[in-house]
């Protein structure tokens, strides 16, 4: 279990600080402040284990890569910091399931396994996104609008799968 | 939040302002994301098939024996790659040892056992099921099923051992037992005489009497011993509840009534019980080791309650009670039960009550004697009950429950009480 826990932190750190830099060194105090203030809710989060402290940081985090791509700081940077903040997220999540319960059985398969699934996903993560920034496709605002209108339905279907499998 | 949720509305939201705004940087974003998302969905787990093996050993304890839960689960269905196991505990089960959850990965056809050791108070515990939760290795999906498991725990009543109870109820049974009925018979204690009949053994005959009469033999009669019906009626009304540093009061009313139950059944009497509280728990009367356990049992699962209708002993449902029978009341007892048990002897029950004292009982809790004066005011007022309720015929005995049962009434209740001489006693 620490070494899930060291782990998610070397992973937020990866994510949080190469970021905080090029914001500093682009002149975006502001966002590079706002980047460390998200160390406070996750540490306390982590230990605490507040799971609302942890989503609210990783929110906040996503929404300021966001601000990121706004600001045309380089997408692979941004790609890398949402990369690491998955996998620290995903790892907050693997130790909470551990800490819940009295025994764990089989640790080590199930940390090597884990590890093995996170890194396929952020691995496809990737690929898509270096895929992606190399395609040039010209849209048009119609179309723009008809692909909002499925992102808003799509999103709908996504709440019931989500609720279907949790049940 | 649900992540799986938390990443629908990041992706989403990422992708309509990306649109709108024509932001490349944002659209390429999405993908760590959904990626992320894709994976957890399509690894979901399949359909849980566990089956689940309960043992407790032992099942029938007394309180804070430790008994041992063992679950052995065997997956019947596909791979779990990351499967929670957690046994629903019973919430007034202490564990003392192991542990009851467990997460692991369980091959297809492989069995783990989950084994912990846990102890309590009195009553009946069921073990209703193993909750079993699967999550896909990212924990995004997860599929949770309650497998149900069959097992009960019984934590019983500290019972003592108590020798005799002396009882004289005015009418017995027909079967032979040790209670001394008032009619003339084979038997041990000298009851009467009568005419001699033929076939009456040579050395039943008296002498003496014969001798003042002429042509006339008379032969020696004794008393029957009989069996008796026997009811034991438990106050588990919530005032007699009364709670102390030292525990519960009716915690004592319940030792009493399981040695109790043991005596009288060990004498050959057909007992019954009646758990007077919240609602009328009956155990039909019966006789020997299985009533014995039938009682223990409803004894293990009483518990104090709350009733308008039965917050007085006035309800008491005295037809249940067999005409001219024995009852024994097991309650504190207070000012307003003394017309009832009065009413009851009137009606023909001879009535022993068994009192645990509230008053010595509260009295462990005050550390110094400014209470001195307000306590032996509440003893005398208790004492001018007991001596009323004496007086209207029903005999209690006081118990300081610092004292245990066994020894504090092992002599009173088996001597016969000399009051009881005075009834008499039909079959």
């Amino acid at each position: 279990m620490r070494r899930v826990r060291v782990l998610s932190w070397v992973c937020f750190f990866l994510a949080i600080t190469p970021l905080t830099f090029i914001y500093v060194s682009q002149g975006y105090w502001e966002l590079a402040f706002a980047n460390l203030i998200f160390i406070i809710p996750w540490g306390i989060g982590f230990y605490k284990d507040q799971n609302n402290l942890i989503t609210v940081s990783f929110i906040g985090f996503i929404l300021l890569l966001a601000a990121g791509a706004f600001l045309e700081i380089w997408i692979g940077w941004l790609v890398l910091s949402a990369l690491f903040i998955i996998a620290a997220w995903d790892l907050y999540w693997f130790e909470h399931r551990l800490k819940s319960v009295g025994e764990i059985r089989k640790e080590l398969d199930l940390y090597r396994s884990h590890i093995v699934r996170l890194v396929i996903a952020l691995l496809i993560g990737l690929l898509l996104s270096i895929t992606s920034a190399m395609l040039k496709i010209e849209i048009n605002f119609g179309i723009a609008l008809i692909l909002s209108f499925v992102v808003v339905l799509g999103l709908r279907q996504w709440n019931l799968i989500a609720s279907k499998l949790n049940r | 939040m649900n992540r799986i949720l938390e990443l629908s509305v990041l992706i989403s939201c990422f992708l309509f302002i990306g649109l709108i705004s024509l932001n490349s940087s944002l659209l390429i974003l999405i993908f760590p994301l959904l990626a992320y998302l894709l994976v957890g969905l399509f690894y979901q787990p399949q359909k849980i098939d566990l089956k689940v093996n309960l043992t407790i050993t032992p099942e029938r304890v007394t309180v804070n024996s430790p008994v041992t839960v063992r679950l052995s689960i065997t997956n019947n269905g596909s791979h779990l790659e990351e499967v929670v196991l957690e046994d629903k505990v019973p919430v007034d089960l202490v564990r003392l040892d192991g542990e009851s959850s467990a997460i692991t990965q369980l091959e297809s056809n492989s069995t783990i056992e989950i084994s912990y050791s846990v102890s309590g108070k009195r009553g009946i515990y069921h073990f209703h099921g193993l909750q079993a939760k699967a999550y896909e290795r990212t924990g995004l999906s997860l599929h949770q099923e309650l497998v149900k498991t069959q097992g009960s725990l019984f934590i019983l009543p500290e019972f003592l051992r108590l020798k005799n109870v002396a009882i004289r109820p005015r009418k017995t049974r027909v079967y032979s037992g040790s209670i001394p009925s008032n009619q003339g018979g084979s038997g041990i204690e000298f009851h009467s005489i009568r005419e001699y009949q033929p076939g009456d053994p040579v050395h039943l005959i008296n002498w003496r009497a014969s001798a003042r009469h002429r042509d006339t033999l008379f032969s020696n009669q004794f008393q029957q011993e009989r069996l008796a019906d026997v009811w034991l009626i438990v106050d588990a009304r919530k005032r007699s509840e009364i709670i102390c540093r030292k525990g519960s009061l009716f915690e004592y009313s319940i030792i009493a009534s399981a040695a109790l139950a043991q005596a009288l059944l060990n004498q050959g009497n057909r007992l019954g019980l009646l758990i007077y509280g919240g609602f009328l728990d009956w155990t039909f009367p019966g006789y020997g080791k299985l009533q014995y356990e039938r009682i223990l049992r409803a004894l293990a699962r009483a518990r104090p309650g709350d009733s308008m209708v039965f917050e007085k002993l006035a309800n008491l449902p005295t037809r249940m009670f067999p005409m001219n029978s024995q009852l024994v009341v097991i309650s504190p007892l207070y000012h307003e039960d003394l017309p009832i048990l009065g009413s009851l002897r009137a009606r023909g029950y001879q009535v022993l009550g068994i009192s645990p004292d509230p008053i010595a009982f509260e009295r462990g809790d005050l550390d110094d004697l400014t209470g001195d004066v307000g306590y032996r005011i509440a003893q005398i007022e208790r004492s001018l009950l007991l001596t009323q309720l004496r007086q209207a015929g029903v005999y209690t005995f006081n118990w300081d429950v610092t004292v245990p049962f066994d020894r504090a009434m092992a002599l009173p209740l088996s001597r016969l009480l000399p009051w009881l001489n005075l009834w008499g006693v039909r079959s």
